[in-house]
């Protein structure tokens, strides 16, 4: 079966296992502290209801009240300071629900603000991800230079460590930071942090909902968005490290088995020429063979050309086009094709048969010969 | 400025705009209503209060042992059905919090369960919805050709068209189902699959809470978890068709700028080469005089009009090089081109597009026909 599917398949698999798994333990955990704390507030219920002689149908408008009223319990939640938190929360996907638009109409603009600003956000923090760890990458090398290591090389550990500490780091500085201004332990904080910066949001614990705060203290409410969006900039820049590569595995395993379909394909009377840039680029990050296998073969694609490009430009040097050509084009073209010469790897020279040979050469372009040889070979193109 | 800088830039001052406008907006809608909602609760409480006699520490009693109630009242949220939803509602970054873990343990667990289920999840939602566009596409193609489409190629826009109506389908049936089962009306229902879908998950809607569903209705309840994750599959189909290919334009940017580099470094280290950098080629000069995401929409477009292109892939970029008209002239006197090379139908039936573009599509056997390779190879210093 095709590479493809299998991933796929197994990967659902593994969720599926990884879903079971879950509940069960969270069964485990939770289940027993549910029933004890359902009947302890159902007794402490009834006897607030008798306390005061409350009617069932009045408790019940009572319970409504209390529901209803909740949110508003937080303070002010729709002027602007809460709305915009309340758009950062829609926007990246945290949505706490300490606030959910109560009309219709704020109902219709939530989802239209969302379908336009999460794939907004989601390109702005890769975006954003990407050049931080350019950076770090950057400072890493020169740090590495400065401390005069002989490798100054910056390994894909590097980055690793160094992204696996700085969302540690983070997490860390929040927690500490919300458990001194909403009162949490420390570890409720940090499992607040978590909770926010993975994008969960469940909003058992909320920021901002203490004291009046979101009207009140305008620093600490620039505090907490500057974090909110510093944090999940720094989880988006691990994530785009570590996991971006395996969400386009499945789109370029296709393409490179279209591509070679395609080169099989290709009938006796033509060769197809066909770069992949993006091949060509990923084509690193795959694995070994495949990666000689594909870099040789563009390799040798380009080696042909521009060997035959300077050969027929030898030939030619006489006439108009080879006057066209600048004598340090030349040059640099003859560089280039020496060093694409270079690297072709002996695989290629064992491939199949060329579906479409050359059959015929010019007179004129002897030397055409060994490229002839190397060109029947190259049995993808 | 280097590409990348800018559109990191750009993307940022969009997103802060974004922001601003969404909250202004929010506040507009949603103030008043807040404020008189608000005023209501507060005259209705204290009557309610006045008729019992309570205190203010009395109610306040009251009110957290009804708010703490209020999961419970749901039904039973953490047996197996309710521990998988809220599984769920974890790996998937839902979040509804209409249960939450209790406990200290449940809590580091739970972080430790999302530490690892959420890039799972993500690459698995990524790699099902690839394979659906994949089949889809097929389909298509063949559908294109039963009906003998004169151009049975699957394009971009036709697959967006499909995506879009296939997220809007699945928001529709799971809203007639659950405002069937839930008692919501429409509109609710559909807000409620939208939010979840998204994976925003406020948690004013939740579904499975009326009734002890979890326990008492297993139907409903595999109903829901499977509308959930195929809700979710759609959507990353779609996101990974239209979206993804954005996340990863910065780093391919880097990585060509970086082959660039190298090509320039080692060129210089073999020979004795003049100065001059090598001249940008006329393709990515075309490509930085049109800029933003438009132009590389444009692009991705563009490269799939090519002749020889594989009708079934979307995004590879060939080497386009704008025609050389004087080039091609002076070869033609040499009796060496053929014009008609240029604008044959490839092998698949695309058709070129001479007026944008000239590029190789197919090379006779012949060696006459090697000048396409010169135009070829003249401009290969971008790749």
């Amino acid at each position: 079966m095709k590479r493809q599917n299998v991933r796929t398949l197994s990967l659902i698999v593994c969720t599926f296992t990884y879903l079971l798994v879950g509940a069960a333990v969270f069964d485990a955990l939770e289940s027993d502290f549910e029933m004890r704390e359902k009947e302890q507030l159902e007794a402490e219920e009834k006897r607030l209801q008798g306390k005061y002689n409350i009617s069932e149908d009045d408790y019940k408008k009572l319970e409504t009240i209390i529901m209803e009223a909740e949110p508003h319990r937080a303070g002010v939640q729709w002027k602007f300071a809460g709305s915009f938190y309340f758009a950062i929360t829609v926007i990246t996907t945290i949505g706490y629900g300490h606030a959910a638009p109560g009309t219709d109409a704020g109902k219709a603009f939530c989802m239209f603000y969302a379908v336009l600003g999460i794939p907004l956000t989601l390109v702005m923090f890769q975006s954003l991800g990407e050049r931080m760890n350019t950076f770090v990458k950057y400072m890493l090398k020169r740090i590495k230079k400065c401390c005069g290591m002989r490798i100054t090389e910056v390994s894909m550990e590097n980055m690793v460590t160094v992204g696996f500490f700085s969302c540690m780091g983070t997490l860390c500085i929040g927690a500490a930071a919300f458990s001194h201004y909403e009162d949490w332990s420390f570890f409720q904080s940090y499992y607040y942090c978590f909770i926010t910066l993975t994008t969960i949001g469940f909003g058992d614990f909320v920021a901002l909902q203490k004291n009046k705060a979101l009207q009140r203290k305008p620093l600490y409410v620039a505090f907490s968005f500057m974090y909110i969006l510093v944090g999940l900039t720094v989880i988006g820049a691990f994530l785009n490290l570590v996991v971006l590569r395996f969400l386009t595995m499945n789109s370029e395993d296709e393409r490179r088995d279209a591509e070679e379909r395609a080169s099989l394909a290709g009938n006796r009377s033509s060769m197809i020429i066909h770069i992949q840039e993006d091949t060509l680029q990923r084509s690193r990050r795959r694995r070994e063979q495949q990666q000689q296998h594909y870099k040789s073969e563009v390799t040798d694609l380009q080696s042909i050309c521009s060997c035959m490009h300077y050969h027929s430009h030898e030939f030619g040097s006489s006439n108009s086009f080879g006057s066209q050509l600048s004598p340090h084009q030349y040059h640099h073209y003859h560089s280039t094709v020496s060093y694409r010469i270079e690297e072709i790897s002996p695989s290629t020279l064992k491939n199949s048969i060329l579906p479409s040979p050359i059959s015929s050469v010019s007179p004129g372009l002897h030397s055409f010969t060994e490229n002839l040889r190397l060109m029947r070979r190259r049995k993808s193109i | 400025m280097k590409r990348q800088n800018v559109r990191t830039l750009a993307l940022i001052i969009c997103t802060l705009s974004y922001l601003l406008i969404g909250a202004g907006v929010f506040d507009a809608l949603e103030s008043k209503q807040e404020k008189s909602q608000k005023g209501k609760l507060d005259y209705r409480k204290i009557l309610l209060m006045h008729k019992y006699n309570l205190t203010r520490l009395d109610f306040e009693q009251i009110e957290r042992v009804v708010l703490l109630l209020k999961p419970h009242k749901a039904g039973v949220q953490w047996k197996f059905a309710g521990s998988f939803y809220f599984a769920i509602t974890v790996i998937t970054t839902i979040g509804y919090g209409h249960a939450a873990p209790s406990t200290d343990a449940g809590k580091a667990f739970c972080m430790g369960y999302a530490l690892l289920g959420i890039p799972l999840t993500l690459v698995m939602f990524q790699s099902l919805g690839e394979r659906i566009n994949t089949f889809v596409r097929f389909l298509l193609h063949k559908a294109k050709k039963c009906m003998s489409l004169r151009r049975p190629e699957v394009s971009m826009a036709n697959m967006v068209i499909i995506g879009f109506f296939s997220c809007i389908s699945t928001l529709c049936i799971g809203a007639a189902a659950f405002s069937h089962y839930e008692g919501w009306t429409f509109f609710h229902a559909f807000y409620y699959c939208f939010i979840t879908l998204t994976t925003i998950g406020f948690g004013d809607y939740v579904a499975l809470q009326k009734d002890n569903a979890l326990q008492n209705d297993p139907h409903y309840v595999a109903f829901s978890f499977v509308y959930i994750l195929m809700g979710l599959t759609v959507i990353g189909a779609f996101l990974n068709l239209v979206v993804l290919r954005f996340m990863t334009m910065n780093t391919e940017d880097e990585r060509r700028d970086a082959e660039q580099k190298a090509l320039l470094f080692k060129d210089q280290q073999k020979g004795p080469v003049t100065q001059r950098p090598d001249p940008p080629s006329p393709a990515a000069v075309g490509r930085d005089k049109r800029r933003g995401l438009k132009s590389v929409y444009a692009e991705v477009l563009h490269f799939q009009t090519v002749c020889s292109c594989l009708w079934y892939k979307s995004r590879e970029k060939m080497v386009i090089l704008p025609q050389d008209l004087s080039f091609t002239d002076a070869l033609m006197e040499q009796g060496d081109v053929l014009p008609h090379h240029f604008f044959e139908p490839g092998p698949t039936g695309c058709v070129c597009n001479p007026q944008c573009c000239s590029a190789i599509s197919t090379v006779s056997a012949d060696l006459r026909n090697i000048s396409p390779f010169r135009f070829f190879s003249k401009r290969r210093s971008s790749v």
